[in-house]
């Protein structure tokens, strides 16, 4: 189960690169792309600068004029679709 | 001075002034605003390998840009960023690959010059992936790429053929996705003077540089700026990325070591390509040169070599013929020579060329049989085709 708690680690084995308002990221292994919207490149930002889930939640509420909960079910769901594709490990 | 009276197109004014780093904004707007073949445009920046720096700039003037028009440049955009991110991947495996089987490599061009002229990997085009080792571990990094999935034209068996490496400079291979150009010479010894040294060089001036927390071991810069000056004239500097990408290196780099960019240019009888490539940064990126170096540009420059390339970039461009000899590309090398001797020297390799496939089809004793039966190859492929 995936909460604000979970440690995660990014793997090197993953090409990032903003274009525009995307994110496109490249697993070197599988040669495969996914594109993240604007949200999820900023939390991709701030997960690759803290991997404290909590952290990233409260930076995003100082920015962002967006209720909590919505910020949190964001983030989870987030996490947990990176973690379905294998592009983030659980620490 | 002729080339203070030069004039570009508006097409080629504006792909220079959307590439410099400090733009002239009026002036930018100005031209956009003269594009009358918006199409042609997206073309010329593509061919001279511009397009992702263009596209950057382009994105300040969305405003005046037809929708369609800018959504087409977003879009090549974002198809070379993808592409570059594909081949950086394969870069950073096949380096890897290399390292994990003692091969010393080099990587030059493609994503690393990209990171090391723009600090990213997308702001560049490139098509292949160009790698040096040296002649002795070639035939093994061959083997390697063959054993991991890269297939080429040749096989392995070539490369014991001591003259190939006379000859040529490379072997590609490839797989579904990318090019790897395998190299044990950074030139073919026919177009210069150059002697071995050249490649003896490039390995004892090497640096590295980090592409997502990899290192990759690249060209020191005042070697890798020598050799990208001798690439651009190899090729009369048809791209102005290739000038573009000099441009950057030698902005960002305050410390960048002249002397020896000029010993490099005396040792491998490159002067007047050295000098002549920095009057074209001169003239037209306004870089400025202290004293040391504006005396060596006054007297081994040409203004008529620059004077040709920028009359190439005005006229419309066509496609490279696959000519026998190609006239053009001859008398730029020549014209590029620092004197009469080798001027000769470079022509008769030039017309007595051997090329891979003589040496895949003929398996002779001596280096000068490929030589006496070239006319006769010649001659051969113009009756065939």
């Amino acid at each position: 189960m995936i909460s604000l708690e979970t440690k995660i680690t990014i793997p090197e084995t993953l090409l990032l690169q903003k274009v525009d308002e995307e994110t496109i990221l490249l697993d070197i292994n599988t040669q495969e792309y996914f594109s993240l919207n604007e949200l999820g490149g900023i939390i991709w930002e701030l997960l690759s600068k803290n991997n404290n889930l909590k952290e990233v939640k409260d930076e995003l509420l100082v920015t962002y004029d967006i209720n909590e909960k919505q910020i949190i079910d964001d983030i989870l769901n987030f996490i947990s679709a990176l973690i379905k594709k294998g592009l983030i490990e659980i620490e | 001075m002729k080339l203070n009276n030069i004039t570009f197109s508006n097409e080629i004014e504006l792909i220079i002034e959307a590439t410099k780093i400090d733009k002239d904004y009026i002036e930018l707007e100005k031209n956009i605003n003269r594009i009358s073949d918006w199409n042609k445009f997206i073309d010329l920046s593509y061919t001279h390998g511009v397009f992702p720096l263009v596209y950057q700039t382009f994105k300040e003037f969305e405003d005046i840009i037809p929708q369609d028009i800018f959504y087409k440049m977003k879009s090549i955009n974002l198809y070379i960023v993808k592409q570059n991110m594909l081949m950086t991947s394969e870069l950073i495996k096949v380096m890897n690959l290399l390292l994990e089987n003692g091969i010393d490599a080099i990587s030059f061009k493609g994503p690393t010059l990209s990171q090391m002229a723009y600090y990213d990997i997308t702001l560049r085009q490139y098509s292949d992936l160009d790698i040096l080792v040296k002649s002795k571990n070639i035939k093994k990094a061959f083997k390697i790429l063959n054993k991991n999935s890269y297939i080429s034209k040749y096989s392995s068996e070539l490369l014991d053929n001591k003259y190939l490496y006379d000859i040529s400079k490379d072997m590609a291979l490839y797989n579904e996705k990318v090019i790897v150009e395998l190299h044990w010479n950074l030139f073919e010894k026919r177009f210069f003077s150059l002697s071995n040294d050249f490649n003896e060089l490039a390995f004892i001036n090497t640096s590295s540089i980090s592409i997502n927390n990899h290192n990759i071991k690249v060209l020191s810069i005042e070697f890798y700026v020598f050799y990208l000056i001798i690439h651009g004239s190899k090729h009369y500097w048809e791209r102005i990325e290739w000038l573009n990408d000099i441009y950057r290196i030698l902005s960002d780099n305050t410390t960048f070591n002249y002397r020896k960019l000029f010993n490099y240019s005396f040792k491998l009888n490159s002067k007047k390509m050295t000098a002549t490539s920095l009057l074209m940064l001169e003239k037209i990126y306004n870089l400025k040169f202290e004293s040391e170096v504006q005396s060596f540009m006054k007297e081994y420059s040409s203004e008529n070599i620059i004077m040709d390339i920028f009359n190439i970039w005005n006229k419309s461009r066509t496609e490279k013929k696959d000519n026998l000899i190609n006239i053009d590309e001859i008398t730029f090398i020549l014209k590029f020579q620092d004197n009469y001797s080798m001027k000769i020297k470079v022509l008769i390799k030039l017309l007595f060329q051997v090329k891979v496939d003589d040496i895949k089809a003929n398996n002779f004793k001596y280096l000068f049989m490929y030589y006496l039966t070239r006319p006769i190859r010649i001659l051969k492929s113009f009756i065939l085709r």
